[in-house]
C-alpha cells in the first residue's frame, strides 16, 4: 500500500468528508434498525439450529434406547425374570398369595375373580405388564383356587393392553348387524400396536343373514 | 465512553455499544461507499453489509488504535463495494495500451473543497473511478489492484491513465469556472 504520488492534503479532505452540502442527511436511525434486525435474525437462526440439534439428539437417543428395552423384554423369559428380579416377584407373590389366602372360603367364586381383576386394573390402568405370579399356596382341589393358580402360572407371550366393548351399529364404513356383540381388542408388543374390532357371533347373536 | 471501551462492550454483544460505533463511523463510511458506488441506495445497502460483517468479525479484533480500526472498517467497506461492482460487471475492459502517464494537477485539487473533489470523482465511469480510488486515494499499487479486481496490471494502468485524463479535463473546466467566479 505504498504510493509515492500521494498528496495528503486533498485526500485527507476527501477522507474526512461526512456528507455533501445540500443533501438530505443520512437516516442513521432507520439504517441502524435494519442492521440490528439483521444481527438479531442471525442470532435467532443460531438459536433455532441449537434447538434442532437438541431435538435430533433426543430422538436419536430414543431410537437407540427404546429398541434395546423392547429386545430385553422379548428375550428374557418369565422364569429368568423371576431369577433376576427376585424382589419384584416376591412382592407380587405376596400380593397374589394374600389375595388368594385372604379370601374367605365361603365367598362365591365369581365375586373373588371380579375383585382381583379390579385390583389389577387399579394398579396398572392402561398397559398392564402382567407378570405371572408363582403361587406357592396349595389350592383346594374342589374350589376355583386351583383353576386360578393353574392359569396364573402359565407363561404369557403377549401383553394385553385393553379390551373395550364397542357396541353401536356402524364401525368405519361397514354396517354391523346390531345383534352382534362387538369388542375392540388392542395388543401391543415389540413389533408395534394393533387393534381389531371383533364380533361375537355366537348362536345367540347370529343374525338371520348368517 | 471511549472507543476502546465501546469496542470491548460491542465484542460482548452490547447493542447500545454497537449502535454508538455505528453512529460514530457510518457517515464517513457511507461517503467511502459512495465514492465507489454512485447510487445512494446501493451505497447504503453496502454500508449495512459492511457494518454487519464488521460486527460479526469484532470478537476477533485486536484493537490497536482508532486509526487502525478506521482503516480496517474502511477496507471492509471497500471490499463490499468491489464485490458489488464485480457482480454488476461494472468494470469496462479496455485495451492494455498504456497511455502516457498523465500528471494530475494536484494544486488545483488542493484548492477545491472536499465536496467538489467528491463530485468530480463520482462523475468518472465505474472502471476508471474504481482504479483511481484504489490507486490515488487508498494508495494501492497496480499489482494489488489487478489482484483485487481480477484484471491485468496493464489494464489497471490504462484505466488509471484514462481516469486522470478525464479528471484533468473536468478540473480544467472547474478551474476555468472557478477563476471566472473569482474574477467576477
Amino acid at each position: 500500500m505504498s504510493n509515492e504520488k500521494r498528496s495528503d492534503s486533498w485526500i485527507d479532505k476527501l477522507d474526512r468528508l461526512e456528507g455533501l452540502p445540500g443533501e438530505a442527511p443520512f437516516d442513521k436511525m432507520a439504517a441502524w434498525d435494519r442492521l440490528h434486525l439483521r444481527l438479531d435474525e442471525k442470532r435467532d437462526k443460531k438459536r433455532t439450529i441449537w434447538y434442532w440439534a437438541a431435538a435430533c439428539l433426543f430422538i436419536g437417543c430414543m431410537v437407540v434406547v427404546l429398541p434395546k428395552q423392547g429386545h430385553k423384554d422379548n428375550v428374557s423369559s418369565p422364569v429368568s425374570r423371576v431369577a433376576i428380579k427376585d424382589s419384584n416377584v416376591q412382592a407380587e407373590q405376596v400380593i397374589v398369595s394374600n389375595r388368594v389366602t385372604s379370601m374367605p372360603a365361603d365367598v362365591p367364586a365369581r365375586k373373588r375373580t371380579a375383585s382381583s381383576t379390579e385390583k389389577r386394573v387399579a394398579v396398572t390402568p392402561d398397559v398392564a405388564a402382567i407378570m405371572p405370579p408363582v403361587i406357592n399356596v396349595i389350592p383346594h382341589t374342589d374350589t376355583i383356587q386351583e383353576e386360578t393358580a393353574t392359569v396364573a402360572a402359565a407363561p404369557r407371550k403377549m401383553r394385553v393392553v385393553h379390551i373395550n366393548e364397542v357396541g353401536g351399529d356402524v364401525i368405519g364404513n361397514a354396517y354391523v348387524y346390531p345383534e352382534h356383540k362387538q369388542f375392540k381388542i388392542a395388543i401391543s408388543g415389540p413389533a408395534g400396536f394393533a387393534s381389531q374390532v371383533v364380533a361375537d357371533k355366537t348362536s345367540k347373536t347370529l343374525s338371520p343373514k348368517n | 465512553m471511549t472507543i476502546p471501551e465501546l469496542i470491548k462492550e460491542a465484542k460482548k454483544g452490547s447493542a447500545a455499544a454497537q449502535r454508538y460505533l455505528f453512529d460514530l463511523m457510518s457517515d464517513k463510511m457511507l461517503m467511502v461507499c459512495r465514492r465507489y458506488v454512485r447510487n445512494q441506495q446501493d451505497a447504503e445497502e453496502l454500508l449495512l453489509d459492511g457494518f454487519y460483517k464488521f460486527f460479526k468479525a469484532l470478537p476477533d479484533l485486536n484493537y490497536q488504535g482508532d486509526a487502525a480500526l478506521y482503516s480496517w472498517l474502511k477496507r471492509i467497506m471497500i471490499n463490499e463495494c468491489l464485490m458489488f461492482l464485480r457482480k454488476k460487471n461494472a468494470f469496462v475492459v479496455v485495451s492494455e495500451h498504456v497511455a502516457e502517464t498523465m500528471a494530475l494537477e494536484e494544486n488545483i485539487l488542493n484548492d477545491l473543497s472536499a465536496a467538489e473533489i467528491f463530485n468530480l470523482v463520482i462523475q468518472l465511469p465505474a472502471g476508471y473511478r474504481t482504479v483511481f480510488n484504489l490507486y490515488v486515494i487508498e494508495g494501492m499499487n497496480h499489482g494489488e489492484i489487478a489482484g483485487l479486481l481480477g484484471i491485468s496490471e496493464g489494464t489497471s494502468k490504462s484505466q488509471l491513465s484514462k481516469a486522470k485524463s478525464l479528471l484533468q479535463k473536468m478540473l480544467t473546466q472547474q478551474n476555468i469556472e472557478y477563476v471566472k467566479r473569482k474574477t467576477q
